[in-house]
């Protein structure tokens, strides 16, 4: 499990740690203080491949993609994740935790970009390797260095020969990708364990009566029987919040040992259900063993907590984001302070 | 409970009960101690008294604005030779961390001072200390009150704090027209009591805010 974050030179944050991370951290924080850049920072360091920041960058709202050896073009795909834009700067994300476990990204520009272009008229064949590294290092201290190589048949990244932290990121505008879910939940159903998520799903959304896994075309999904209606349903037009949680729960079982990122957890859930949907986050997170990180701007969410807690507090910690003076940081608080501010009401956004 | 709240000024006060809240937001206007947010334990956690103190200075730091604050003060009623020391154990297993000083010590980083009313060297409460303010409304006062209590033999009661919360009433009763109802508190609220606010009895408590504001502008804390 991770323990500690440190931060350096990526998005808004020039320099952050964060230390006494928990099983669930709940992430706080006004607009454009760096909760999303802190998921982001996760998820692209428990990976091995620098395709993640493409991923990231379409979640963002930027799918489209200029590919040319204009050093603008290629840079424009990752500039943004450099703080204030500064790519003469080197990005760095660590995480440690416990049993000597540490893991690094180091992300960077190197100096003199070279092209391979052959001898001859073929210049269909010519490749260029672009002069971002992304540096991979584990427990061993060996660093696994790739770069993505332009061809001319698009972008060739190759995946650091290293294991990633399985980690799934539940961006807040993007929708959910159905095959995905709907593979999380054939390999559950395969080890005979999906009840462990529909049950509880059930106990919260009682008109859910089964889930099952259909299929259209070639393709699988899961439906729902519900009261009353004659036929199945595709789960995503059963309602919102069941579909939400359904994809949140199958993705933490689907990331054992892994890390799940929450963003804006709370759309989608009616206030009265949030207590017992952060202790169905907390119960099945433990199960499998998964760190959550999830943002929230809503009180009503945050208040939820208080009643998962109970009992539960080592296993939570909160992290604000703030911006002051146009410098961003952060502020990490332990489970027991988190549920003594939730208890009197305190404003902890 | 009322909505989330966020510290607001740079210095909090923590009292025990609406009465010791009005009192102190009194002498703060009038004897022009600077901006101080005041909230009640029960207003924080939902306890009165100092039993909630413990709970609510725990939360304190991760609620909002917590960073922008210079210093808690947290006043107690003085109760009996031990209270100080219980209190300050409360707090400790809440997150107060005592430095060499007897009544002054840090809360997620923050100056953190216990200040005992009437005095931390002299035993009572928030009634025994107001009293000489609240006699000084006329003359003779005192006399006639021990004279009414002794009447009903309320000065054969065993527990002084409970004498004093009687005393108390006694004078708001028989000279607050405008409610004989109303508590010590609300006394303070009104402007014809304005004066109240420069006798003596309080000087102790002004002194030790006056030195609150004097150690938050100290670079050592």
């Amino acid at each position: 499990m991770i323990d500690t974050i440190t931060i350096k030179n990526f998005r808004c944050f020039a320099s952050v740690q964060l230390s006494g991370c928990r099983r669930i951290n709940v992430i706080v924080g006004k607009n454009a203080s760096g909760k999303t850049a802190l998921l982001e920072a996760i998820f692209l360091a428990a990976g091995s491949s620098p395709d993640l920041t493409l991923k990231i960058r379409s979640w963002r709202g930027r799918e489209v993609i200029v590919l040319s050896l204009d050093r603008s073009d290629y840079e424009a795909l990752w500039k943004d994740l450099f703080c204030n834009l500064d790519q003469d700067e080197t990005i760095s994300i660590e995480f440690t935790g416990s049993s000597g476990f540490r893991r690094s990204l180091v992300i960077g520009y190197e100096q003199a970009p070279q092209v391979l272009l052959p001898l001859g008229d073929d210049i269909s064949a010519s490749q260029f390797t672009i002069p971002i590294s992304f540096t991979y290092t584990v427990e061993d201290g060996k660093p696994y260095k790739t770069s993505p190589i332009l061809t001319q048949k698009g972008l060739k990244i190759d995946v650091a020969p290293l294991p990633p932290i399985k980690a799934l990121f539940l961006a807040s505008q993007v929708p959910f990708h159905a095959q995905q879910y709907a593979a999380f939940f054939s390999q559950l159903s395969k080890q005979r364990k999906q009840h462990r998520i529909i049950e509880p799903l059930q106990t919260e959304f009682p008109f859910i009566k089964e889930i099952t896994l259909e299929t259209e075309g070639t393709a699988s999904v899961l439906y729902a029987q519900i009261d009353d209606l004659p036929e199945k349903i595709p789960v995503a037009l059963s309602s919102a919040g069941v579909h939400k949680l359904l994809c949140i729960l199958l993705g933490i079982a689907a990331q054992a040992k892994g890390v799940v990122l929450i963003d804006e957890v709370e759309n989608g859930f009616y206030f009265d259900r949030l207590p017992s949907i952060w202790k169905l986050i907390l119960d099945i997170s433990k199960e499998y063993d998964v760190q959550v990180f999830a943002t929230t701007h809503s009180s009503e969410c945050l208040q939820s907590l208080a009643t998962a807690m109970e009992g539960n507090n080592a296993d939570f910690s909160l992290i604000r984001t703030i911006t002051e003076d146009g410098i961003h940081t952060t502020e990490q608080f332990d489970g027991k302070t988190l549920l003594a501010a939730l208890r009197q009401h305190g404003e902890i956004r | 409970m009322p909505g989330d709240w966020k510290f607001e000024e740079r210095n909090f006060i923590l009292c025990e009960g609406d009465h010791d809240k009005h009192l102190l937001e009194f002498l703060i206007t009038e004897r022009e101690l600077g901006p101080f947010q005041i909230k009640t334990s029960h207003e924080c956690v939902g306890i009165p008294g100092i039993t909630g103190f413990g709970p609510a200075i725990q939360g304190f730091p991760a609620i909002s604005g917590f960073k922008s604050l210079d210093g808690i003060a947290m006043i107690i009623d003085n109760d009996n030779p031990r209270s100080l020391d219980e209190f300050r154990l409360q707090l400790q297993n809440h997150g107060f961390v005592p430095t060499g000083s007897q009544f002054v010590g840090k809360i997620g980083g923050k100056l953190a001072m216990i200040i005992p009313i009437p005095s931390d060297k002299e035993c009572g409460d928030l009634e025994k200390m107001c009293l000489p303010a609240l006699y000084s409304l006329w003359p003779g006062a005192e006399e006639c009150v021990m004279e009414y209590l002794e009447c009903t033999s309320a000065l054969q009661w065993k527990k002084q704090n409970q004498l004093w919360k009687a005393k108390v009433r006694c004078v708001i009763a028989g000279h607050y027209e405008k409610d004989p109802y109303k508590g010590l508190g609300y006394l303070f609220k009104d402007k014809k009591c304005k004066d109240l606010s420069r006798h003596t009895c309080f000087d102790d408590l002004v002194s030790a805010l006056k030195h609150f504001n004097e150690l938050i502008n100290d670079p050592a804390f």
